[in-house]
């Protein structure tokens, strides 16, 4: 159902064939076959002429786009940038720790780094007496349903996805036992 | 052999009522497409089972004229995000790779109600954390409009739910759904030239849509034209008893007038100065310009609004994706389900060594700079201050629709057309977000609609689209404005993407010729 067809820039209308039978080559795309195939200046002159039907750069009236740009992101760095933020040894073991993810390489710790940088941005802006909003249906009650059981009997799909089970148990290794976590040196 | 369709749905819809084709024709076709187009990795898996088989049932009941909506028999992509009962979701992630849900999202169970046909799962960036659909477990999306597919030559999407919006664009299916936290589902549809919407917040439920950031995850629709995307919205919209933050009030389906209906005449149009920044391709403001120019042209009210924080927004959503991206991927421990590690001593080293095997070092990054600003001594400075500034953001879009009176805010959705793979991947993913939802993100802070259009293409033969914003729940306001623009511009008939390549051979063998 592509939509167009390659040889002949017109939609698809009528029947059309494969790739394979139009050329006789490995099925690549998608061909009409009552359509004849134009010429490639005819074809370069019909897409041109599309592509420039509307003038983008006359206008009639004053624009209220401003003629110079008003904000500026700058995310360009140098080569030799580092981040500001510096997340020490024992901050990070306690994010691994409650992550549950490691933090392996010395690009991931300048990621993480980037990232609180980045949100630095957030700090700076004087937010005054505003209240946070935590989300935007703030006005809108939730509703509430009947505390009534509403499905049940699926304990097969409840176990299913799950690599290890054991008499309708999921099963995990021995538990309170914390994590052990090493500090890291990445040099 | 089959027949098809330069129209949309609706034009669909009545080949298969007057029987000039059949669901299961289309449906055998849209398969074959999908494979012949592989090379673009737009889907992670193709359903033909499934699809054959509901397309009989389709192909039956246009037989007996029992369609049961506008959608009947219709290919759909769908996000390999949402939940399908009995077909493998992955989010494109190692962690999930085995998952097989055991219900449909509440999405796809409308679509299938419908009469939809499920085409397949598509591909996107690993739990939708990335804007190029670059960071999938399965492998890139190409852009269908790259010049060259080998190399790292080659376009990218866009993402996150670029595998949506490329099955769309390469003409595969006529629409898809993708789902939109920070612009997931408009910058793809900017750069692969489909029409991409994000709704209001709370339009459509999120049941069984696997969550990034729930106060902004949006479903979405990606779609060849205006007309074909009201059709999916209304069929997937509506309150949701699964889903508490669907709005219950009750929301009449959009319908928009014909075309020679529709016009915008003393339509007010709000031109956000603070989107004209540094960094906008200069293709990209002149097709902004031109678009405001023609709509003033029509009659249209076309003003300057100032909108003080509405850049802060990639600084803001940064923040709040991390928190909430760090709450919700707590779930995933390997003992339900998900990747679990071989061996471990302890719980906790099973759940550390399953999430360490099974993410990928955006997510692994987000989850530790989440956990960061939630820590006790910093949750007031980034967390809650963030969602300070987000009110903020709210505030200034209250400003523009509530007390100026204007009806659509037009600006670009990205900054310039596809980049490619090679210099796109030379950034960091937080980069990499930062530029290119620079306009996407203030929709979903407020949780106002917004779509991307396509317009023009540019210099480089790509897609250059723009953003309509609107009020919210004002989607048929928006749509009726981003209709009329799209007859306008005439986009699907500037160049198709099959012709372009053809194009650009005849071009560069021409100015070889010269040059020798």
């Amino acid at each position: 159902m592509l939509r167009w067809c390659y040889p002949c820039v017109r939609p698809f209308r009528e029947i059309f064939v494969t790739h394979k039978q139009f050329t006789g080559k490995a099925a690549k795309r998608l061909f009409c076959s009552k359509d004849q195939q134009r010429s490639d200046t005819a074809l370069a002159q019909e897409l041109e002429r599309r592509r420039t039907k509307i003038d983008f750069t006359e206008i009639k009236y004053p624009t209220k786009v401003p003629e110079t740009p008003i904000s500026c992101i700058n995310l360009d760095k140098s080569p030799d940038y580092t981040p500001s933020q510096i997340v020490d040894s024992q901050t990070l073991q306690l994010l691994e720790r409650l992550s549950l993810v490691d933090l392996d390489s010395k690009e991931a710790l300048r990621a993480l780094e980037d990232s609180i940088e980045f949100a630095e941005k957030v700090v700076k802006i004087h937010t005054g007496c505003v209240r946070p909003m935590y989300t935007v249906l703030e006005n809108h009650p939730l509703k509430t349903r009947p505390d009534k059981v509403t499905d049940g009997n699926i304990k097969e799909d409840i176990l299913k996805n799950a690599s290890v089970t054991e008499e309708d148990y999921f099963v995990a290794p021995p538990g309170n036992i914390p994590l052990e976590t090493k500090e890291k040196k990445f040099d | 052999m089959n027949r098809t369709f330069s129209g949309g749905i609706r034009q669909l819809g009545a080949s298969f009522a007057s029987g000039a084709a059949s669901p299961t024709q289309i449906t055998e076709h849209a398969l074959q497409a999908a494979k012949v187009a592989s090379h673009l990795n737009a889907f992670i898996r193709l359903t033909p089972e499934v699809a054959l088989s509901s397309s009989n049932e389709s192909s039956f009941r246009y037989q007996r004229r029992g369609q049961r909506s506008p959608l009947e028999g219709v290919p759909i992509a769908v996000k390999d995000n949402y939940c399908t009962k009995d077909i493998p979701t992955t989010c494109a992630s190692k962690m999930l790779e085995k998952f097989v849900p055991t219900y449909n999202a509440t999405v796809v169970d409308r679509l299938i109600h419908a009469g939809a046909v499920l085409l397949g799962k598509t591909n996107m960036d690993e739990f939708s954390m990335g804007s190029g659909s670059v960071e999938s477990f399965f492998g890139p999306v190409k852009n269908v409009w790259s010049k060259d597919f080998e190399n790292d030559n080659w376009r990218i999407t866009g993402g996150s739910s670029g595998g949506s919006a490329v099955a769309v664009a390469s003409g595969i299916c006529f629409a898809a759904i993708g789902s939109d936290t920070g612009g997931s589902v408009r910058i793809p549809a900017s750069y692969c030239g489909v029409v991409g919407l994000k709704p209001t917040y709370g339009l459509i439920s999120r049941h069984g849509l696997i969550p990034l950031a729930n106060s902004m995850d949006c479903p979405g629709v990606l779609a060849n034209n205006v007309d074909d995307c009201v059709s999916v919205l209304n069929a997937i919209s509506g309150p949701d008893d699964c889903d508490s933050t669907t709005i219950k009030e009750p929301y009449p389906k959009v319908e928009l007038p014909f075309l020679d209906q529709i016009n915008v005449e003393g339509i007010r149009v709000g031109i956000p100065e603070q989107c004209s920044c540094e960094g906008l391709m200069p293709e990209v403001r002149d097709t902004w310009v031109k678009i405001a120019d023609i709509l003033e042209d029509n009659g249209a009210q076309v003003r300057r609004v100032s909108m003080p924080n509405i850049l802060n927004s990639i600084y803001v959503y940064s923040v709040l994706n991390q928190c909430e991206v760090a709450s919700n991927m707590a779930r995933y421990d390997g003992v339900e389900y998900g990747h679990r590690a071989s061996t471990a001593a302890s719980t906790e080293e099973l759940y550390a060594k399953s999430r360490s095997e099974g993410f990928n070092i955006v997510v692994k990054t987000r989850i530790l700079a989440g956990n960061y600003f939630l820590l006790k001594r910093n949750y007031d400075n980034y967390y809650i201050r963030a969602m300070k500034v987000r009110r903020m953001i709210f505030n200034d879009f209250k400003q523009v629709f509530e007390k100026d009176g204007i009806d659509v805010l037009l600006t670009p959705t990205t900054l310039t057309d596809a980049p490619l793979y090679r210099e796109f991947v030379t950034k960091s993913n937080r980069d990499q977000c930062a530029l290119n939802d620079l306009f996407t993100t203030p929709a979903n802070l407020a949780g106002i609609p917004a779509v991307s259009i396509p317009i023009r293409l540019s210099s480089n033969c790509l897609p250059i689209s723009l953003q309509l914003m609107g009020n919210t729940l004002q989607e048929n306001l928006l749509l009726r404005v981003a209709k009329w623009i799209e007859s306008r511009v005439d986009f699907q008939g500037v160049a198709p993407p099959e012709d372009l390549r053809r194009m650009m051979e005849i071009m560069i063998s021409a100015a070889e010729k010269k040059t020798s």
